[in-house]
């Protein structure tokens, strides 16, 4: 693990691409393949460009389909940690828990990604970039990576980034927006100089929220000064739940995905997360 | 041999032996040999405290951490960590036992009048009273069940550590504290296992480190530096600032007068640093297994 960090570090930053109006940003499809697929028939008519944060598989079902329909649709990704560990088909997910019970969970899940991808697949998310640098109307420096801008698996929950924190990071980056994902729970800050970070949640499981739809982010930059809104995205969840029985995904998973509470991997979160939370 | 040096990578966590090493528990482990009476490290001021946030603001730290001693014989503490939540998140390292009604409420307060998370880690090191009491003292074990249980109503989600003497993670034990801690109305009980540190007082109960407890460079590059708390966090003292919280009876430990100072490689030249090498991520908040070798 240490010598990938270094490697990520040192990872240089390439070709800016030019972005203005509206851009939708989303992470975390954790093989939610049917929230993906509402979500490819509902951004459009919110935004001109779509990008894809990361993690592709986790505890959903047929993993190969939402990296098929993520290469039919054109959509940049970001390289997550599930996309490098299953590309370069490592043990594990490297999703960064601690805590015995949660890597248990997050085992699980990964050995059926990791079964039900095709190598075809394997060797696509092994090629993914690590960042995606974009360039708005204005000079504004866009950054999208997974977890942060220093570490693919990093967790940036609001409660635990304060701005000098946020602005450092920042700094280091060499960016005016920051995007990431990796945590499953949205939330923006705008910090005192104008800077803006944003964790875009994910829209392969709810936010433990108890509801049950999931969220993306749609960047604006078509005004005076730029922003973002959150889109709450509805999709059959019942199916996928269905799906995931059918395919003997542990009962745990399913649940969350029919109440919108997270019933596992809770020990990586901070108190105030987690006290939001049914469990 | 030659010690590796631990990079240092930029200040995430700024630790703060607020109450220097006075506390009210003689615990029979402890690795700074806390305890009453022990004045060897004065505590710092408020206002001490302060002008350390406004450093750490200007370094970017992400979360601010207190220990001792006990942060809870500070009589400021709970205006220390409103001043502390207005700017980052925060964790108080405690013992429970002295979790009044009142420094509660004025917790409940500053963190109501935050966004950050404030995190409180009570340490307890039995599921059972005649077990804990036998290392942390009699009647700790009532005393910290009561503090978390006021902690609950207050809203907070009590983090309990627990020192364990085994190598494996250990289901069963894991069971039994949660068991415990909803028998005190503990709805979302969270239990963290940290390893032991045969330093301190525990040094003279076992019998320390030896020769070959050592990290090799070889061993630093496998694991990364990023995984040592060394590379990312540092302890500021009333005498200066240290590498770590586990050496701050160490001259050896101290880096320097001020924080910049303290910002550069540290060799990993202890026995300690072989157990925080082994357990990886030991100080952080989330729980922690231990590393497979
Ligand atoms: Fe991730």
């Amino acid at each position: 693990m240490g010598t990938d960090a270094r490697q990520h570090r040192d990872r240089s930053i390439s070709g800016e691409r030019e972005v203005s109006g509206r851009v939708a940003l989303f992470g975390g499809v954790y093989n939610n393949y049917l929230a993906l697929a509402a979500l490819l028939e509902d951004a459009p008519s919110r935004a001109s460009e779509l990008f894809c944060l990361g993690d592709v598989g986790a505890f959903g079902p047929h993993p190969d389909r939402s990296v098929e329909i993520l290469k039919e649709a054109g959509v940049p990704i970001v390289q997550g940690n599930y996309d490098r560990s299953v590309g370069l088909r490592r043990g594990d997910c490297a999703c960064g828990y601690t805590d015995p019970r949660d890597n248990h969970f997050a085992a699980l899940s990964y050995a059926y990604t990791f079964r039900n991808t095709s190598e075809r697949n394997k060797d696509f998310l092994a090629t993914l970039p690590d960042e995606i640098r974009l360039l708005g109307p204005k000079g504004e420096r866009i950054l999208l990576c997974h977890g942060s801008p220093r570490r693919q698996n990093e967790f940036l929950w609001e409660s635990l980034s304060p701005d000098p924190f946020l602005a450092r990071l920042l700094d280091d980056a060499r960016c005016d927006i920051l995007a990431v994902t990796h945590t499953g729970i949205p939330w923006k800050r705008r910090l005192p100089d104008g800077r803006l970070v944003v964790n875009v949640g994910a829209i392969g499981r709810p936010a433990n929220d108890g509801q049950t739809h999931v969220w993306y982010a749609v960047l604006d930059l078509s005004g005076e000064a730029f922003g973002v809104a959150f889109i709450p995205l509805r999709y059959d969840h019942e199916r996928l739940a269905d799906e995931m029985r059918a395919e003997r995904i542990v009962e745990p998973f399913v649940k969350t995905v029919e109440s919108g509470w997270w019933t596992t991997c809770l020990e990586i979160l901070p108190a105030r997360e987690r006290a939001r939370g049914m469990y | 041999m030659n010690a590796p040096n631990c990079p240092f990578l930029g200040l995430d966590s700024l630790w703060i032996q607020v109450a220097g090493l006075s506390c009210n528990l003689r615990c029979a482990h402890c690795f700074n040999a806390s305890g009453p009476g022990n004045r060897g490290l004065p505590s710092l001021s408020r206002e001490e405290v302060r002008s350390l946030l406004g450093e750490a603001e200007a370094v970017g730290v992400r979360d601010v951490v207190f220990t001792g001693g006990e942060p809870f014989l500070h009589s400021e503490m709970g205006e220390i960590a409103g001043d502390t939540l207005r700017r980052f998140p925060a964790t108080i390292l405690t013992n429970g036992t002295l979790l009044t009604d009142r420094i509660v409420e004025r917790l409940a307060a500053a963190a109501r009048g935050s966004i950050y998370s404030l995190e409180v880690r009570i340490s307890l090191d039995a599921p059972s009273e005649e077990a804990n009491d036998r290392i942390r003292g009699k009647g700790s074990f009532e005393r910290a069940l009561e503090g978390a249980a006021r902690l609950e109503e207050a809203g907070f989600l009590p983090i309990v550590t627990a020192v364990t003497f085994r190598e494996e993670s250990d289901p069963a034990a894991l069971e039994e504290f949660e068991r415990l801690l909803r028998s005190r109305g503990i709805r979302k009980p969270r239990v963290k296992f940290l390893p032991v540190f045969r330093v301190g007082r525990e040094e003279e109960r076992s019998e320390g480190y030896g020769e070959e407890d050592r990290v090799t460079a070889e061993m630093l590059e496998i694991l990364g530096p990023e995984q040592l708390l060394c590379s990312t966090a540092r302890v500021a003292t009333s005498r200066g600032i240290w590498v770590c919280p586990i050496l701050v009876n160490e001259t050896g430990g101290r880096m320097g007068d001020t924080l910049e100072e303290s910002f550069r490689p540290f060799p990993l030249a202890y026995g300690a640093c072989s157990t925080c090498y082994r357990h990886g991520a030991v100080c952080a908040n989330a729980a922690t297994a231990v590393r497979e070798e």
